[in-house]
């Protein structure tokens, strides 16, 4: 069984309101029973809850890197605060009897068992595709493909300086359409566009956008040229599929995911997207509300320790189902994963896992990180411009660049290398995180030397620049986070 | 490659977007750059490729107009985003930092986001959180600190005071150019905060922007620029002037400014203040001022203000002296100052002259209580002669003369001069009118006043005690005194575990109440009289009482939460069995309770 820790149970807990009512369980003494198996690798106990009968929850570390939750209780929220207390006892050192596992428990454990045979046994088969369907689907998103287009050109056509609340509303109705039709990513880049007409809360105001001004031009045209971009490959990509025997899905573009395709983990371990035994060191982590999608997303930059590649972790919470999606937090350990499946995707693609065991972080794998540091700026900029170029790039990759001095030219913040090599740093442009320019003054000095910068780069079209935003310093002994 | 001609024909391309594609047929000055592009064409092959897109727009058919213009601007974008500039000419300096003076924190996502919602939006129970943030450390996360910038305008000024003194001034001058990019000396609520935190950060550096303030800034803005005025010789004119500006508030930070210059013409505005219509704003600068000369001051108007008294026949004009003189006399508060003290002693002396002169209002009497006031709160001599005066003094002013007894007379001494009063005869039906009955209440009530008498009401009083603890400890004598006479309260006040009596009492009186008692208030004072007498039998107290509460909890049974803290910790366990079965709303209270008596020390 893993050494259970108090953080370990807060880590796991769906938001940090849960963690509390788990810990109050413990206090109220509300767990009548606390039992362990044998073998140490199932927790199991009974709960008071409001009604007469007890919840009887269970937390399965047969799989040490999945553990299972179970509860009699009807919250949707998982782990439910009565397995959260579970844990929290014993992390506490509650007492804890040694009992057999129950019958119905054991029946459940080995419907898990056989579940997960039968999923590593399908995992190895060739999924069944009901090819007419899929045929079906594909001509849909063909279609729509082409209403897409209709109506990209049509704003190229009015001009995006007459562009209006009117306009941009009817426009977002359209988008909305696109959803029907198998197209989500490619929906939501059209209210992309949209949403640049609009204010702060994602609503279109008449007279704010009366006063548009310039600064939303270039990115409105950036913007359009993605729309273009997703046109052009969305049609090739599907044509391509259509004219698969099988009609899989190729998984040599990031193009799948722009056009909304939701990737299944089983899809990328059948692609080969895997990296067995990866071991990921989180480098920053933020959270934020995008008024336009109603959701929050949850963004972890991690390096994996053994091939020093930065990838993204992403969780969408929409605030419609925000209770019930557990919102991610800043990881402080290693994670070690057994599989990690990589999105496809050019310099930052997405990653997920489905089991994870900490392990707590050490001064060598710091080292670790800054060992896969860039210390040729040179050459990160060409892999970074080299990216860029690409339509449907991410617009703001990051990277571990090893800077011999971080200091000042004038008021602006900057970073040299080993050959002179110079970057500057801005905050402009990349609100999704908070300002972090602001901060380095407060830092120790000797973050100012030696040391590596995890940087989101961002070109701006406007002044013709490529800057990067600090994100988080590496140094010997800790990762300072400068963003949230 | 020709970046001017990329850049140009971006700008054109940019501009044919804005406009709409229906224009772009045809357009020339697009069209003016192909040759450019051809010829740059010849040597890569992309200026060939753009020159060829950009024909397509100018002389393709209508209705491909849209597609070609899209393909032109993804064009140029996608090899302008392989030309973006790096780096930046010029002298790398070192990042002037400052030591936090600690250790940094890292905390998690969920513990600051709520922090830093709490400092970014409005609502209630913000301050709260924000209280403990900064209790708990948590504001050396280096990522709160522009948050707690911005909360300086907060609109609930609680907030904006305590990031202003408590928070920001840990970050030094760091913050200084995000202060001062933010600063408006024309604008209300934070930039006055701003100026004030600027200048005590780095007085020297921010001279420049008080001055500025002084001539142009906002009355708020204005008012902190004189309260930072007053350490150059430069100042004074200006500051002498600001003395008769027509805003009082202004005129309210020029006497504090002067009063803090030790200067001949700060003292003759000062001076001329006292005998006009800002007498208060004068006196209350000179109050805070270390100036010696200003102090005599007060005195000489305090001396022709009583002398003058005598001669005044108007009842009115008799009580605007006596207004005046208190409140110069109040300002006298704390002083060192000879004069001061023979003023006090000399207006003692005259107490019988002053008792005769009738106000409508205030009369000569007000005077001898405001000077008595400041004499139990002044020197050594002053206390003696009030104290030994015990006797003729106002019973209601006994009780200040009981402290300043306290402090120069031994604990036998005050007992053998202050009990009598606790044991003379009274006529209670009287009450007030009596003086024994009222000087008997007044010494109790000094002694009451030595204790938290009603801690079960509050949450945060963390002392049952507020006597003062350099005082030397009250004569035993006191406890048998009041256990004999049996006041309950008196014996709370002089409370000493010791005291087998007085526990005897206690129990006894919370015994025969629980017997009579229909709910907890019935006993709660002799309960909590238990707890403070710390009775071995306080916990059995403590659930019989609670017993009395029945199935139905109430609301303003909530006191008993209050006093689980005074339990010993030998009282967890029953009290977690009793959490078991209360239920759930009122339960979280309960824990916390237990869990503050857990951790206690």
């Amino acid at each position: 069984m893993i050494p259970i820790t108090e953080e370990f149970v807060d880590a796991a807990a769906p938001n940090a309101d849960a963690g509390k009512n788990g810990r109050g369980l413990i206090l109220k003494k509300k767990f009548n029973k606390l039992h362990i198996s044998a073998e140490g690798d199932l927790l199991f106990g009974e709960c008071q809850g409001s009604g007469k009968v007890p919840y009887q929850c269970s937390a399965d570390f047969a799989r040490a890197d999945q553990p299972t939750y179970r509860c009699t209780c009807p919250s949707r929220q998982f782990p439910c605060k009565h397995c959260l207390g579970l844990m929290y006892a014993f992390a506490q050192k509650k007492p804890f009897s040694t009992e057999d596992v129950p019958a119905d428990l054991l029946a459940k454990r080995e419907k898990l068992q056989v579940r997960v045979e039968k999923k590593k046994e399908e995992a190895t088969k060739p999924k069944q595709v009901n090819v007419a369907a899929l045929a079906k689907k594909v001509k849909t998103q063909l279609d729509g493909i082409d209403t897409l287009e209709k109506l990209t050109h049509d704003l190229v056509r009015i001009g995006i300086g007459n562009m209006n609340a009117k306009l941009a509303g009817q426009m977002a109705e359209q988008a909305k359409r696109l959803g029907d039709v198998y197209l989500p990513g490619a929906r939501a880049a059209l209210y992309g566009y949209t949403q640049l007409f609009a204010d702060d809360d994602g609503k279109f105001d008449a007279r704010a956008n009366a006063t548009q001004s310039e600064r939303v031009y270039t990115e409105a045209l950036d913007q359009l040229g993605r729309l273009h971009a997703i046109i052009k490959q969305g049609r090739a990509y599907l044509t391509k599929q259509l004219e698969d025997p099988n009609l899989a899905v190729p998984t040599d573009t990031a193009i799948a995911a722009w056009l909304g395709h939701a990737w299944h983990l089983t899809e990328l371990k059948a692609a080969g997207l895997v990296e067995p035994d990866a071991e990921l060191v989180q480098l920053a982590f933020n959270s934020h509300y995008d008024a336009a999608r109603q959701e929050y997303i949850d963004t972890g930059i991690w390096m994996t320790l053994g091939n020093g590649r930065i990838r993204v972790t992403q969780t969408l919470r929409p605030l419609k189902a925000l209770k019930y999606i557990k919102s991610e937090d800043s990881f402080f350990a290693v994670a070690q994963v057994k599989e990690l499946c990589v999105y496809p995707g050019s310099v930052n693609p997405r990653v997920r896992w489905d089991g994870m065991i900490p392990r707590p972080l050490e001064p060598k794998d710091l080292q670790t990180i800054r060992k896969h540091g860039s210390s040729d700026f040179a050459k990160a900029v060409k892999e970074v411009k080299s990216a860029l170029k690409a339509p449907l790039a991410d617009r703001t990759p990051i990277f571990a660049l090893n800077f011999k001095t971080l200091g000042k030219v004038g008021e602006e913040y900057v970073i040299e290398d080993a050959n002179g090599e110079r970057l500057v740093l801005t905050d402009a442009g990349m609100s999704e995180e908070p300002a972090s320019c602001g901060v380095l003054p407060l830092l120790p000095k000797s973050s100012f030397a030696n040391q590596t910068l995890i940087a989101r780069f961002r070109h701006d079209l406007d002044t013709r620049q490529l800057r990067v935003k600090p994100l988080s310093i590496v140094t010997d002994s800790a990762v300072i986070r400068l963003t949230l | 490659m020709s970046i001017a001609v990329l850049s140009q024909v971006f700008t054109e391309a940019r501009r044919l977007m804005i406009a709409g594609s229906v224009v772009a047929r045809g357009d020339f000055r697009l069209k003016k750059l192909i040759p450019s592009l051809e010829q740059a064409g010849k040597q890569a092959p992309v200026f060939a490729k753009l020159a060829e897109t950009a024909h397509a727009v100018i002389d393709g058919p209508e209705d491909s107009s849209a597609a070609s213009l899209l393909e032109l601007t993804s064009l140029v974008n996608a090899v302008l985003y392989t030309q973006g500039e790096t780096g930046l000419g010029g002298k790398l300096v070192p990042i002037e930092t400052t030591d936090l003076g600690g250790a940094m924190m890292q905390t998690s996502a969920r513990v600051l986001k709520p922090l830093l919602e709490s400092l970014s939006s409005t609502g209630s129970g913000r301050l709260e959180l924000v209280k403990e943030a900064h209790g708990r450390g948590q504001f050396r996360d280096i990522r709160l600190i522009k948050p707690a910038l911005g909360a300086l305008d907060d609109p609930y000024p609680e907030i904006a005071e305590l990031i202003a003194e408590k928070v920001l001034p840990m970050y030094g001058k760091a913050i200084l150019p995000e202060l001062l990019a933010k600063y408006d000396q024309k604008g209300t609520k934070g930039h006055p905060r701003r100026l004030k935190l600027m200048y005590a950060i780095d007085p020297v550096g921010t001279r420049t922007l008080v001055k500025a303030a002084l001539e142009g800034g906002s009355k708020e803005v204005k008012v902190v620029a004189i309260s930072c005025l007053g350490t150059d010789a430069e100042d004074l004119p200006y500051l002498v002037e600001q003395a008769s500006a027509k805003a009082q508030d202004v005129r309210a930070a020029a006497y504090q400014a002067l009063a803090k210059v030790d200067k001949p013409e700060a003292v003759t505005v000062l001076a001329k203040a006292l005998t006009g219509k800002d007498q208060v704003l004068a006196a209350n600068a000179i109050e805070q001022s270390p100036t010696p000369k200003l102090v005599d001051l007060l005195v000489t108007e305090i001396r022709a203000g009583i002398d003058s008294l005598a001669n005044t026949k108007d009842k009115k004009q008799v009580s605007a002296t006596v207004i005046r003189t208190n409140h110069f006399l109040r300002s006298l508060s704390n002083r060192d100052h000879a004069a001061a003290e023979t003023l006090l002693l000399e207006l003692f002396k005259r107490r019988e002259e002053l008792q005769k002169i009738k106000g409508d209002s205030l009369s000569g009497s007000d005077v001898i209580e405001t000077v008595i006031y400041q004499m139990s709160s002044g020197s050594k001599a002053s206390k003696r002669a009030i104290v030994k005066a015990h006797a003729e003094v106002p019973a209601d002013q006994l009780g200040q003369v009981f402290h300043a007894a306290r402090q120069v007379l031994t604990p036998a001494q005050l007992y053998d001069t202050f009990a009598p009063y606790l044991t003379a005869k009274v006529d209670e039906k009287k009450k007030g009118k009596d003086l024994a009955w009222a000087q008997r209440e007044a010494v109790m009530n000094a002694i009451h006043s030595g204790s938290n008498y009603y801690f079960y009401w509050y949450h945060d009083d963390e002392d049952l005690e507020f006597d003062d603890k350099a005082l030397p400890k009250y004569d035993p004598r006191w406890l048998d005194l009041a256990v004999n006479l049996k006041r309950a309260r008196l014996i709370h006040a002089l409370a000493r575990p010791d005291h087998t009596a007085a526990k005897a009492y206690a129990k006894a009186e919370f015994e025969d109440a629980l017997k009579k008692a229909k709910t907890p208030d019935d006993v709660r004072d002799q309960l909590a009289l238990m707890m403070r007498l710390v009775h071995p039998d306080r916990i059995e107290a403590f659930f019989a009482a609670l017993a009395k509460r029945g199935k139905k909890t109430s609301y303003y049974h909530y006191w008993f939460i209050h006093m689980v803290r005074w339990l010993p910790k030998e009282a967890i366990p029953q009290l977690e069995e009793l959490v078991a079965t209360i239920p759930e709303n009122e339960a979280d209270n309960w824990l916390e309770a237990i869990q503050e008596l857990r951790t206690k020390a």
